[in-house]
Parts: C-alpha cells; sequence; structure tokens
C-alpha cells in the first residue's frame, strides 16, 4: 500500500486531531503547507505559539483577550449598564458579529449540570453577582444555549439576580431547540437578540 | 409508505447486503440468530434512527468494524421516492442524510418512514409492569409528532440531572434554587410530554377497543391514560366513558400541575434523592370488561389484548393514510394460528409488513398465501439473505 513519507504523515495526523478536520482535509492542509515557502511556514508556526501564549482571559468578563481588562470592558462608548451573559468566550464572539449589540458581556464557563459535577460554584456565577451589585446594571441579557441545561442556568440566574432589582431578559426563542450559540446565524442571533423577552416579573 | 430496498454494511453480521422489497407481505424465515431480526433491526434505523431492539449503536456495527450503514429506498403514498441514509462511526456518532441532504438533527429523519414493531416480549406487554406500556405510548407519539420527541428527550435529560441535584441537594439555599431551577425545566419538557400522551391514549384507545372486540368475539377492552400528575378534570374517573374531548389537556395546564405536583413532594424528594412524580412515571391502564386485565387476565386474554393494542398502534401511526410498515418479529410462534392469521390479515392492511420466522410454515398465514404479487419469501442464513 502507497504511504506518505513519515514526517508528512505525522503533519497530517496532527492536524486530522483538530476539531472539524478529517483525514481528508488535513491531507490536503498538509499537502498545500509543504508547497509554500519556508517564511510562510514559520510564520504560520510562530503565530500558533504566539496567539497560545498572548490570549488571555479578561479579568471583568471572561472573554479572550490580550490586554486586561478586554477591549470591550475598556471601551467607554459600550453601554456600561448592560451584561449579556454567555456560555463560552467563544460566544462573546458570535454576539459581536452581529453587529447589533452596544453593552458588556460576562462568560459563565459552563452552564449547570449536577451530572457533570458542575454546581452554581464551578461557574463564575459569583462575579457576575458582584458586578450587579457594583456596576449599577439596569439589565442583565441571558444569551444561553436553548437546551435543558441552558434553560436550567437561566432560571437559576433569573432567580439569583431578581432580588437585586436588576431587570432581566432573555434571548428570543427562534434559536432551533438544542441547538448552539455560536453556529446560528447573524440574522437569527440578531432578531433573538432585539426581541428579547423579560424574565424580571 | 413502503420500503422498495434496503442496503446494509457492516451491520451486525451482515458484512455488505442490498435486497428489494414488495409492497405487501415479506416473509424472512431461517435458523435462530441467523440475521432476520436484524433486517428489522436495520428498517428501524431508518425510522427512528435507532435500534428497537433498545441495543446501543457500538453493539449493532459488525465485530471489528468502525461503523455501520444504514441505507433504503422509501416510496411515499403519492409514489415519490426518498433515499435515507444512516452512517454511524465509533466515537464519531450517527449522522443522516434525505436525498443527499444531511440532516441537522436525527429527529428531522421522524416521519419518513414509520414503523410498528411486534416482537415476542410485546405479547406480555398488558401483563408486566408499565415500562413496557409508556414504550409503546411513546414509540407511537414521537413517530407522528417531532415535538414531541423533542419533548421526551429534553424532559428525560432534565429529570436526571434534576435527580442528581436531589441527590447533592444540602439544606442551604443555593441548592433549593438548583433544584428549583432543574423543577422548572422537568415541568416545561414534562408538561407537553403530558399533553401529548393525553391526547393521543383516546385515540388508541378507541381504535384498539374496536380490534379487541372484532379478534376476541365482543369482550370489552378499554384503555385509560394514568398519570402519575394529578391532573384532575383530565384524568377521566374509573366507568367513566373516553370520549376524547374530556381528557384533552394544554401543555401549559399540564405544567401548572405537574409543577404543583413536584412542589407538593419536594421535601420527601430530597429525603429520597430521587424525582417522585412525573410522566416518567405513567401508565396506560388496560380493562377487560371493567376489571384490570394485569392482575387476572389468562395467556390468552393477554395475548389477544396485546395484539389489539398492536393493531391499535399500526393504526395511530397509519390514521393520516400515508402507511406505516409493520415488523412482526417472530411472533407467529407465540400465538396460535387463528390469533397469527387475524395479526397478520389486519396488519397487512396497512401496507407492507414484514414477518419473520424459524418456520417457513408461517407463510401460510397470509391470506391467498401463493407466490402471486405482493408476497414475498426471503430465507436468510448466515448473513445471506436469499429471495425465493
Ligand atoms: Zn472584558
Amino acid at each position: 500500500m502507497l504511504s506518505f513519507p513519515p514526517t508528512l504523515d505525522r503533519l497530517i495526523k496532527l492536524l486530522g486531531r483538530l476539531p472539524g478536520v478529517g483525514r481528508k482535509s488535513a491531507t490536503r492542509i498538509a499537502l498545500r503547507l509543504i508547497q509554500s515557502t519556508e517564511a510562510e511556514c514559520r510564520e504560520l508556526a510562530r503565530t500558533i505559539v504566539e496567539a497560545r501564549e498572548k490570549t488571555g482571559r479578561c479579568s471583568i468578563c471572561g472573554g479572550y483577550t490580550e490586554d486586561d481588562p478586554c477591549p470591550i470592558c475598556a471601551d467607554e462608548r459600550r453601554d456600561a449598564s448592560l451584561v449579556c451573559v454567555v456560555e463560552r468566550p467563544s460566544d462573546v464572539l458570535a454576539l459581536e458579529r452581529t453587529g447589533r449589540y452596544g453593552g458588556r458581556y460576562h462568560v459563565l464557563d459552563g452552564l449547570l449540570s449536577p451530572l457533570d459535577g458542575i454546581g452554581p460554584d464551578e461557574l463564575r456565577i459569583d462575579s457576575l453577582v458582584e458586578r450587579a451589585g457594583e456596576e449599577n446594571l439596569r439589565e442583565v441579557i441571558l444569551a444561553l444555549n436553548p437546551t435543558a441545561e441552558g434553560e436550567a442556568t437561566s432560571l437559576y440566574l433569573a432567580k439569583t439576580l431578581r432580588p437585586m432589582g436588576v431587570r432581566i431578559s432573555r434571548l428570543a426563542s427562534g434559536l432551533p431547540v438544542g441547538g448552539e450559540l455560536d453556529l446560528a446565524d447573524e440574522l437569527t442571533l440578531g432578531t433573538a437578540l432585539e426581541e428579547r423577552r423579560d424574565l424580571s416579573a | 409508505m413502503w420500503l422498495r430496498e434496503l442496503r446494509l454494511t457492516s451491520f451486525r453480521n451482515y458484512r455488505s447486503l442490498a435486497i428489494g422489497f414488495e409492497n405487501g407481505l415479506n416473509f424472512l424465515y431461517g435458523p435462530n440468530g441467523s440475521g432476520k431480526t436484524s433486517v428489522l433491526e436495520a428498517i428501524s434505523y431508518l425510522a427512528v434512527a435507532r435500534s428497537l431492539r433498545s441495543a446501543s449503536d457500538a453493539e449493532v456495527a459488525r465485530w471489528g468494524d468502525a461503523g455501520f450503514g444504514v441505507g433504503g429506498d422509501v416510496i411515499e403514498s403519492d409514489g415519490g421516492a426518498r433515499t435515507i441514509v444512516l452512517r454511524y462511526r465509533r466515537g464519531a456518532g450517527k449522522e443522516v442524510s434525505l436525498d443527499g441532504e444531511p440532516l441537522a438533527r436525527l429527529s428531522d429523519l421522524v416521519g419518513h418512514l414509520r414503523v410498528a414493531w411486534f416482537c415476542p416480549e410485546d405479547t406480555w406487554i398488558t401483563k408486566g409492569g408499565p415500562d413496557a406500556r409508556r414504550r409503546l405510548v411513546d414509540m407511537t407519539l414521537c413517530q407522528i409528532d417531532a415535538g414531541y420527541l423533542a419533548a421526551l428527550s429534553c424532559y428525560r435529560r432534565a429529570l436526571r440531572q434534576r435527580n442528581e441535584a436531589l441527590l447533592n441537594w444540602t439544606p442551604d439555599e443555593e441548592s433549593d434554587r438548583v433544584v428549583e431551577a432543574w423543577s422548572g425545566k422537568v415541568a416545561d419538557y414534562g408538561g407537553r410530554v403530558i399533553a401529548g400522551r393525553a391526547a393521543m391514549i383516546p385515540r388508541l384507545a378507541e381504535k384498539v377497543s374496536r380490534f379487541h372486540a372484532e379478534i376476541s368475539g365482543g369482550d370489552t377492552l378499554t384503555l385509560a391514560y394514568r398519570s402519575s400528575v394529578p391532573l384532575g378534570d383530565a384524568g377521566r374517573s374509573p366507568g367513566e366513558a373516553a370520549t376524547g374531548e374530556e381528557e384533552a389537556i394544554e401543555p401549559g395546564e399540564a405544567r401548572e400541575r405537574f409543577a404543583r405536583a413536584l412542589g407538593d413532594g419536594l421535601e420527601d424528594e430530597k429525603r429520597r434523592g430521587f424525582t417522585l412524580v412525573g410522566p416518567h412515571r405513567d401508565d396506560l391502564e388496560v380493562k377487560l370488561d371493567g376489571r384490570l386485565l394485569r392482575t387476572f387476565g389468562s395467556q390468552g386474554q393477554h395475548r389477544t389484548a396485546a395484539i389489539a393494542l398492536k393493531l391499535g398502534e399500526a393504526a395511530v401511526l397509519d390514521a393520516d393514510g400515508r402507511g406505516v410498515v409493520v415488523l412482526l418479529d417472530d411472533v407467529l410462534s407465540e400465538l396460535d394460528n387463528e390469533r397469527g392469521a387475524a395479526l397478520v390479515s389486519h396488519m397487512g392492511r396497512h401496507g407492507q409488513a414484514f414477518v419473520t420466522s424459524t418456520a417457513r410454515a408461517a407463510r401460510e398465514l397470509a391470506p391467498g398465501a401463493g407466490e402471486g404479487e405482493g408476497v414475498a419469501c426471503y430465507h436468510v442464513n448466515e448473513g445471506e439473505v436469499v429471495r425465493e
């Protein structure tokens, strides 16, 4: 059986471990890489290492950033009384892509899931409660995935934040049940954001 | 609808198989363990994306192979053809495509091919515990209502989460709020499940009673939805006639009643560490001439009731006239000739049926069972299926 030279074969295997990259795509990418210039390959390799080193988490919102606080939390023009709660840092990017949100964010780092041993203490909930008290928030928008875990977490947060007198809303349904926020298209997500429902009552 | 061709790769003991079927009665015979049931199981994958033998996907893949594939051509009642392909790879899960287009969710497959499955264990459905009867209700609803399927799978997930939260419960406000959040979701999904069952069961009951009277020659079989959630007026009191309208309950109303029942039992649940009330504890009550069949029925009475239930299930699945594919897995050996013939002839009215048996003689139960149109006989042995 015809096989690739050992080093090329190793590259294909490494690329194939990346999310969404199957054996075929990995082979295509690898063949393309070995045909590019040495400078191009060095830059790619260096950037991967640099991105890993320099990308950290914002101490306020928990989003990915190189500076602390992140450009979103530091931006004076954004509405500081509005906070959108999301599950993961990548959800911030999905909501930013809609171009229809001018507030700030708060990343929970997961969802309540007793089966996985994830309770309120494992999530960034205390820091959200602190922010609600200290930052004089007007509204908290819960933008969690419409799964059982996402919805139960929303109920928990609504119950926890309610006594603080802050308005609580959640994204309008329209996102597919069991769907993922970062896979929703910008229009759907933008509409869900604008037609959010009040949960304060 | 009917299945014109089935294609298997690495499925159970079939390395590769492509076989055409008749839009009528298809008899598969062969020794035990030869792969007859696997053919029916493959058909169930095309209908509901899982095994009706409740086997895991990994078990179904041929030993040593990386996954399996099931493909089929389904002919709709209007003559249109659709191709369903399901692929499973170990570690990567399942994907389904319809006419070459990948489906975003497995539940999107529902409704293109409907099946009613009848296996030897089902002949005891009215005798044993409520699980088997709930499974009949759920399999019927899931195939005619994709919303029910989504609600049921979310309900099961939320219920497991709530039980875990109850198990970890400690007397503090945070713990209370976690349980409360899961109660809210359990009630949301559960309300939809209860409403779906309350709406479907009277329709099933009406058809089952009719079939039962026909087969038994007059005994009255009645079905009633017995929810563990007090549904008040929605639940029928004993002896009262089922009219359908009476038992209907809105999902919102069912949610409220379920939430109230969860609240009432909460202290007890915290002590015991699991959820005591809900659709997972519902039952389908079966009475013969006003008496609970489960407690007194003879073997013959249970078998007749089981046949009536399965015929009713097929009739509900076929209520819109699009047809249902009937899978009778080795049940004829459990029934006497009279009951077996009644079953095959009634089931045959819905269109296509698959009947497995260890004996070729079972074919004689088909009305006018010659080698004529709409009847085909297949010999199954050692991962091969040969049409006679
Ligand atoms: Zn930030």
